[in-house]
This record gives C-alpha cells, structure tokens and sequence, in this order.
C-alpha cells in the first residue's frame, strides 16, 4: 500500500540569494548591522521611491523608498538606495568595490532575519522546541524539534 | 521524533532541512516557504523512509450454539 503524505522525508530546499521582499526584515537587518541614518518613505508611498539617493559629492542621483545614508557608510561610499520594484527592495549602490562587502552583509542579517521568522513559525505550528546556534564560521543554524 | 532545520551561511544562503517530517507535512512547509521566498534555487529529496502497515484481520467464526 503507498504511504503517500505519510512518508518521512530528508529533503532540503535552499536559496542563495533571498530578495528583500519585506520591509521590517530589511530594517531590522539594516539596524542589527549598525545602520542607524535610515529614511524611508512614508508609509503607503513606498512605490513612489520619492527619497532623494545622493552619491559621494550629493548629488540626487535616484529615488527610493528606502536610503541609508552616507554617514553611515564607508567614507566616499555616498547614500545606498533600496528601491521598490515588484514589490522587492533592489539595492543600488555605487560602482564600488566595497559594494559587494556591505551588500553581503545586509544579505546575510536579512537570512538570519527571515529564519528567525521562518522557525518561529514553525515552532508554534507544530508546537516543538527551538534551538539556535552559530558555528565558529559565522553560519547560523535553528532546528526545530518536534 | 522530527526536526525542522533552517541555516544561514555567511554568504547569505538560507537553506531549510527536514530530518522526519512526513511528505505531508514537508509538502505543507515547503508551499509556504514558496509564498513567500518563491522558487528555491535549490531543492532535493535525499531519502524516503516508508511506513508499513500491518493489516490484521480476524476471522470470527460462528458457531451454532445450544448447550
């Protein structure tokens, strides 16, 4: 007789690259990393990307719904955008090579945020018990036990 | 026993794990994870533990009573 839904499985799904989809993932991220020079559009308006992005000498250079301000960049990095398309959070930055370092760094405490959420959801769908550790490699791992 | 395990590399790569659950119930948490993360970049089934059932049928045979 098939086991059909009743098969116990080991299986993963992964994704490399998450989108910045939600807002307050992304703030929070952006927060946790030290970012505090934050403005964002008002609540509503986001698909406006009507906040003014300045590159290194000031200049408006594009709008976005969210901007994280050069003071709190590298110096000469300028302002780092994040403009809503399609409902994602596409970050544009400068043509730098520091770039990829920061955006790796959102990317990663947006991950972290995201499982946070994602375990805390399971843990009450199946009513089981959470564990978070970090390895010595930075990678951050909850199982849910249940 | 089962455990749902969800990872992230420094690199930012978010890969979730289940060690046990049923295929209902990883069918469930995957659907969900599409709704909101969309298509995985990666995605694989590495086992598949079976359960076996044990049909017992029991036969009553009746038999004309009177004593």
């Amino acid at each position: 007789m098939p086991c059909g839904t009743r098969a116990r499985l080991t299986a993963y799904v992964a994704y490399q690259n998450l989108t910045f989809t939600e807002l307050d993932v992304l703030l929070s991220a952006l927060t946790d990393a030290g970012y505090t020079q934050l403005e964002r559009a008002l609540v509503g308006t986001e698909a406006a990307n009507s906040v003014p992005v300045r590159d290194k000498a000031g200049r408006v250079i594009a709008g976005a719904a969210l901007v994280v301000r050069g003071a709190d960049l590298p110096t000469g990095f300028g302002d780092l955008g994040f403009v809503l398309v399609d409902g994602a959070y596409v970050p544009l930055v400068p043509s730098d090579a520091r770039a990829e370092q920061l955006l790796k760094g959102i990317r990663t405490g947006y991950g972290r945020g995201k499982a946070a959420q994602l375990a805390e959801q399971a843990r009450r769908r199946y009513q089981g018990a959470m564990q978070r550790t970090t390895a010595v490699d930075g990678t951050v791992t909850i199982r849910v036990r249940f | 026993m089962a455990e749902l395990i969800i990872s992230v590399s420094p690199e930012g790569e978010l890969v979730v794990r289940s060690e046990g659950l049923t295929r209902g119930q990883w069918e469930q948490a995957t659907a969900d994870l599409r709704a909101v993360l969309g298509e995985p970049t990666r995605q694989a089934v590495e086992a598949e533990q079976h359960l076996h059932h044990i049909h017992v049928e029991s036969h009553l045979q009746v038999r004309g009573g009177g004593s």
